[in-house]
């Protein structure tokens, strides 16, 4: 392989790392250039994305060095670019790159913004180094990182409370998903002796079809935490206290697909019940975040809800066995949820951070390129032909079909009639209908840098992208999604097309048409605030709240007390206290007498005892 | 010197050495302890020259100069501590001193 | 031969002690000119030491160069696992005296000569090769901590100073008895009893007390705050002053450690028999037990003393796992996060020094919203904070990783256990950092902020900072830097003592089916 090539994926890979290091160190207080400096970073390295993309060969490109050895553990570093990890890399940057020229825009009057891009860059650094990697623990390095960065960027605004929390929930929700990702790692190691991805297919190949089970569910624990899957699936929506931009980048387009991608890239370590597990957790999740997404009022927790749903699908197209199909979804999302997120962010940004749905409405006339582009992201998401969500989503759903799962199926038929649901619901209640509150009404546009990447991520790819795959590009280098866009070849009378436009009628303009019912809240909560209240989903965060407060805490207090009394009162005092005590008792205190001479004596006694013994030996 | 053996010179150190001891442990004024301490050390060093004279080596005498010279610097040490002890407390007698017993 | 190395190597330990020296002697030395001496004495060997480690790694010096005669009868000796802990010590050493030279104290020469004997004492530790060196300065660097901690130190100063000096006195006696045990048994003359050559005398030795392996892991595992031997360690800690937690909590205790592996590990059976699983649940102990002790710290200082017990742990089980499986890497990687906790750990309790002189407390409930006044102190402090919990970048993370692919042949739930730290450190650093840094100010401080103004990080202590950062983070990415060093020791002392084990380790390798069970 050409060393050029390996030399564009350095200058990807720590472009970023530059400057982030950059910003932090001396453009705290310019942020304007720190601004500029990250947009640049991330646009160059879309444009190198792209050069590899197109330069396509037929193998991977690989590259290594061992950075360093424990034993007989190799610690690696290199990267393995084949055709999945040249796609991916292309969606990340891509969508990264207009988020950053928005943030360009939303950020302006942040005091914080050097930090702030500094943040956006060492994410990008964290995220590309998951895509390129080429062994086990380069990922879990990036995962880490990802982790970390995305904590800085939830923290953002740091003297909220909710902030504070929401950070803090989101990093140790992921480190419980690590717990079993480093099991996971060392059972790889343990069986296979490697941690290489190619040596780690081959030794899987050569082991025959029978996987171990638990390498696959250990694996699958950091799946869960990253791509945010049913249990630990409650950082996500916490994670809106960060700034909009970053909800799109990390929470919409980049870091929760990097879970999926990684599942994709060791599809070949998953057991079958491990496949099947993911499968049904996966469409249940589809369906149920899509309900619970009927039940925000937050414009922003409402599409954090619709990505936990679409993360549920895309999870299910892994468990089915299909990750083609959850990488083509993968990268459909990323652009029509980076453009709902982004409008979300401009529609925020134009009402003077109003984030109630319910205070908003109207907004078509005084924002129509948001609105319009918005729009346009959210018929996407609603799956409706022949735009970019309709090829992957109704494949994964058509798959399951063919699968034979007909619970999965129906899962995520009723995900399907949620999301249209929830979709027409947020249109009716942000953009038709009138302005329901002061901000709203003297809503503005935003400026050129918040427009144009939602003109350019909502028209040309949310509507046109698959299109755009379909045809123009040449086909060897989507060779990851090519088959599954052969596969969808139009077939307007397969079950899932037929199930998708008729929850598409019925929930779009079913949701249209009930919410325009009452004005000023939520009809649903008018009508039955039961299902209202179960929808908000609080139940799963006050599980957790249990656990922490009545188990852990008190398990913690419980060790200390007995540290305290056991270790330190009883075994120590005992001993250092009764031992003296109890001799003192039987020599009758002869040992501490304040007697000189009896001090002298037990000398003597000492010394001829050791002399009895060095000579007795 | 024809009919003293290396013995002979050990058994008088060695004499020497259990009377100081002897007076360490019994006696109580602290002065006297300490005479009976110097005892012990001359007990010592007679046994290292009798060792260099019957070795005929240099070591143990060499040894000796050594121990002379700090023997010499603790018996001005010790004799200042038992005139301060003496100034301090009027006694040096050494079952008056249990100070630190309670 | 070119003795260059061994000149360095003595100028690096003998600067601080005779700077410490000059300093007693002259209490009353002007002050400027006390401050420039005594940075001297910190700086010279923070300069020497990384460049020893340098040329160590570099395979065109011989380990003999390393090596001089000294004035005491044992000489300076480096091997590779004392380089980078010699490197760590010193680095250590500059930003507790950067933060010492800052700080007002009465009596500021002593204060000031007595953290020099500190840092000094500890080098020796790990530039000689003498088993008798070894102990005789560890007792040479613990005991002006005592003095320090027990004359300059904070709240509940005595008894703490007092409960250290026990435990820390015990477990030296128990070494040594252990150490001369082992002399002993291995019939190596005291003048060249060097941690190989004694080494190599237990290996051809008939019998070994039974005991001695027990002496030594618990005598040294006390320095170590190995459970349940751990009770001195947060207390003294907390109460100390903050150069000497730094140099106590970072280096310090590094050299029971250091003890352990080269004398129990190398020929003591330590792993084996029914002292190996002692040691193994007194290690798993300190990593669950001690975690979640730290879960119930309300008291930032405190919390950070307890902490650096528990991270104790995994070191411990890496030196375990290296006996038990014959293997090097549980043991490189123990020795990586021997130098990497050194370097995270003083860097918290410097940044925590920072914070208390600003909001006055180190309680975490009066404490909050400290960021907005002072964001460089927070960017540092949450950097420190994720060095500690093993982000990778900072050189934390290769050792705990490390350790935990060491595990890799015992049984899962031995795994999930000791991984189980880095959940429960992750809880405890962040809850930290969020109730001291992040929300909105709380009130006490904003009423301290109004009464008397305080900035961010002064020059001094972010340079300390940057010094222990910017190491952590050196070694993250070029962890060879390290490696390079240990290897060849780690591969030396596991041939060694799996000569030494008396039952053959089992490797069974299941082909397809899970191990749930060894």
């Amino acid at each position: 392989m050409p060393s050029d090539l390996s030399s564009l994926v350095h200058w990807i890979l720590f472009l970023p790392l530059g400057a982030a290091a950059l910003s932090a160190l001396f453009l705290r207080r310019a942020g304007r250039i720190a601004a500029w400096l990250s947009t640049g970073v991330a646009f160059a390295i879309a444009g190198l994305s792209l050069q590899l993309l197109t330069s396509a060969t037929a193998g991977a490109l690989t590259w290594h060095v061992e950075l360093a050895k424990f034993g007989s553990i190799s610690l690696g570093f290199g990267y393995l670019i084949d055709a999945n990890a040249r796609l991916m890399l292309f969606v990340v940057s891509f969508v990264a790159a207009w988020i950053h020229l928005f943030s360009v825009g939303y950020m302006k009057d942040d005091q914080a913004r050097g930090r702030f891009f500094a943040g956006l860059s060492i994410f990008m650094f964290s995220i590309l180094g998951i895509v390129v990697a080429d062994n086990l623990l380069m990922t879990f390095i990036f995962w880490e990182l990802v982790g970390f960065s995305s904590y800085m960027l939830i923290a953002h605004y740091f003297d909220k409370d909710y902030a504070a929390a929401a950070s803090k929930k989101a990093f140790i929700v992921n480190r419980i998903g690590d717990l079993g990702f480093i099991l996971g790692i060392a059972m790889c190691l343990f069986l296979y002796d490697t941690l290489d991805f190619a040596a780690l297919k081959d030794h899987a190949a050569a082991a025959g079809p029978v996987v171990p089970f638990a390498v696959g569910a250990l694996l699958m624990c950091g799946f869960l935490g990253k791509s945010a899957q049913f249990p630990l699936h409650v950082w996500l929506t916490d994670a809106m206290a960060g700034p909009t931009p970053v909800s799109a980048l990390i929470h919409a387009a980049t870091m929760v697909a990097a879970g999926v991608y990684f599942m994709a890239r060791v599809s070949f370590l998953l057991a079958p019940e491990v496949l099947h597990f993911i499968a049904i957790s996966g469409a249940g999740m589809a369906a149920l975040a899509g309900l619970c997404a009927l039940a925000q009022t937050d414009i922003k927790k409402s599409l954090a809800y619709s990505t936990l749903a679409h993360l549920g699908i895309m999870g299910c197209a892994i468990g089915l066995g299909r990750p083609d199909l959850a990488l083509m979804h993968m990268a459909m999302h990323a652009f029509f949820k980076a453009t709902l997120f982004l409008g979300a962010g401009s529609v925020i940004h134009g009402c003077h951070h109003e984030q109630d749905m319910l205070k908003m409405g109207g907004l078509l006339k005084k924002m129509p390129l948001t609105a319009v582009t918005f729009i346009a992201a959210t018929l996407s998401n609603c799956a409706v032909p022949f735009l970019a969500g309709w090829y992957s989503k109704d494949a994964i759903i058509e798959a399951a079909y063919h699968g034979g799962h007909i619970a999965i199926f129906a899962f995520l038929a009723l995900a399907a009639l949620a999301t249209c649901l929830y979709s027409g619901r947020m249109i009716r209640l942000v953009f038709l209908g009138e302005a329901n509150s002061e901000a709203a009404s003297h809503a503005h546009e935003s400026p050129w840098t918040m427009t144009l990447p939602l003109v350019v991520l909502g028209l040309v790819y949310s509507v046109a992208g698959g299109f755009l795959a379909h045809t123009i590009i040449p086909a060897g280098s989507l060779q990851p999604i090519g088959k599954a866009l052969g596969e969808v070849a139009f077939h307007l009378t397969a079950p899932s097309t037929i199930v998708g436009l008729i929850s598409l009628v019925i929930g779009f303009f079913g949701a249209l048409k009930f919410y325009g019912s009452v004005r000023g809240a939520d009809a649903l909560q008018v009508v039955s605030p039961r299902t209202y209240h179960l929808l908000e989903h609080r139940w799963m965060d006050g599980l957790y709240h249990w656990y922490v407060d009545a188990v852990q805490r008190r398990l913690a207090e419980f060790v200390a007390f007995l540290d305290l009394l056991i270790i330190n009162g009883v075994a120590v005092r005992w001993i250092g206290g009764g031992v003296p005590a109890v001799l003192g008792y039987l020599t009758g205190r002869s040992f501490h007498r304040g007697q000189t001479r009896a001090y002298a004596l037990w000398i003597v006694v000492g010394t001829l005892f050791l002399a009895w013994f060095l000579i007795a030996r | 010197m024809e009919n003293t053996s290396l013995a002979h010179h050990l058994i008088l150190a060695g004499l020497l050495f259990v009377l100081g001891l002897t007076g360490v442990l019994m006696r109580r004024n602290l002065l006297v302890v300490y005479m009976c301490l110097e005892l012990m050390l001359a007990a010592a060093t007679l046994a290292l020259v009798a060792f260099s004279r019957f070795n005929r080596t240099m070591d143990g005498a060499v040894l000796v100069f050594f121990v002379i010279t700090v023997a010499a610097a603790e018996v001005a040490v010790g004799l200042a501590l038992i005139v301060a002890l003496f100034r301090k407390r009027g006694t040096v007698q050494s079952d008056a001193l249990t100070t630190l017993r309670d | 031969m070119d003795t260059f190395p061994a000149t360095l190597l003595a100028l690096a330990i003998t600067a601080p002690i005779l700077v410490g020296l000059i300093l007693l002697a002259g209490r009353d030395l002007p002050r400027s000119f006390a401050s420039g001496f005594a940075f001297g004495g910190f700086a010279i060997p923070a300069v020497l030491s990384p460049w020893l480690l340098i040329l160590w790694s570099n395979p065109s010096t011989a380990p003999q160069q390393f090596q001089s005669e000294g004035f005491w009868g044992f000489g300076f000796a480096l091997n590779g696992l004392g380089a980078p802990l010699l490197a760590m010590t010193s680095l250590v050493g500059l930003a507790a005296g950067i933060k010492a030279l800052t700080q007002e104290v009465e009596g500021r020469n002593t204060y000031l000569g007595l953290i020099l004997f500190m840092l000094g004492g500890t080098l020796a530790v790990f530039g000689t090769n003498h088993l008798v060196g070894f102990y005789f300065f560890h007792e040479f660097a613990l005991i002006p901590t005592f003095i320090l901690t027990l004359f300059w130190g904070g709240e509940g100063r005595r008894p703490a100073a007092m409960q250290m000096a026990i435990y820390l006195t015990a477990g030296a006696m128990a070494s040594l008895a252990g150490i001369l045990i082992a002399i002993d048994a291995s019939g190596v003359e005291y003048g060249v009893a060097t941690f190989e050559n004694v080494a190599q005398g237990l290996q051809n030795a008939k019998s070994i007390p039974a005991a001695t392996g027990a002496l030594v892991l618990f005598g040294l595992g006390t320095l170590a705050s190995l459970f349940p031997f751990h009770s001195w360690a947060a207390p003294g800690y907390s109460a100390a002053p903050t150069p000497v937690s730094m140099l106590h909590a970072g280096a310090l205790k590094k050299f029971g450690l250091y003890g352990i592996i080269l004398l129990g590990l190398s020929s003591l059976d330590i792993t084996g028999g029914s002292l190996g699983t002692w040691f193994l649940w007194f290690a798993v102990a300190n990593v669950v037990l001690v975690g979640l002790i730290c879960l119930t710290q309300r008291d930032l200082k405190q919390m950070l003393s307890w902490s650096s017990v528990a991270h104790m742990g995994p070191i411990f089980l890496g030196i375990w796992v290296c006996g038990v499986s014959g293997k090097a890497d549980g043991l490189d990687a123990a020795a990586f996060l021997m130098v990497a906790h050194g370097l995270s750990c003083a860097a918290l309790f410097l940044l925590a020094n920072a914070v208390r002189a600003r909001a006055g407390t180190y309680r975490l409930d009066e404490l909050g919203g400290l960021a907005t006044r002072t964001p460089i102190l927070a960017a540092l402090f949450i950097a420190a904070t994720m060095a500690s919990i093993g982000l990778p970048g900072f050189g934390n993370f290769w050792g705990e990783f490390g350790i935990f692919l060491a595990l890799r042949a015992q049984p899962l739930w031995l795994q999930a256990l000791v991984a189980s730290t880095v959940v429960i450190s992750a809880v405890y650093a962040l809850r930290a950092v969020a109730s001291t840094f992040f929300g909105p100010a709380s009130e006490a401080l904003e009423k301290r902020f109004a009464a008397a103004p305080f900035g961010d990080l002064g020059w001094a202590e972010r340079f300390a900072a940057f010094i222990l950062l910017g190491a952590s983070l050196t070694i993250g990415f070029v962890p060879s830097l390290i490696t390079k060093s240990v290897n060849p020791v780690a591969a030396g002392i596991t041939t060694f003592s799996q000569h030494n084990a008396k039952a053959p380790v089992k490797a069974v390798k299941p082909a397809t089916a899970a191990p749930t069970k060894r």
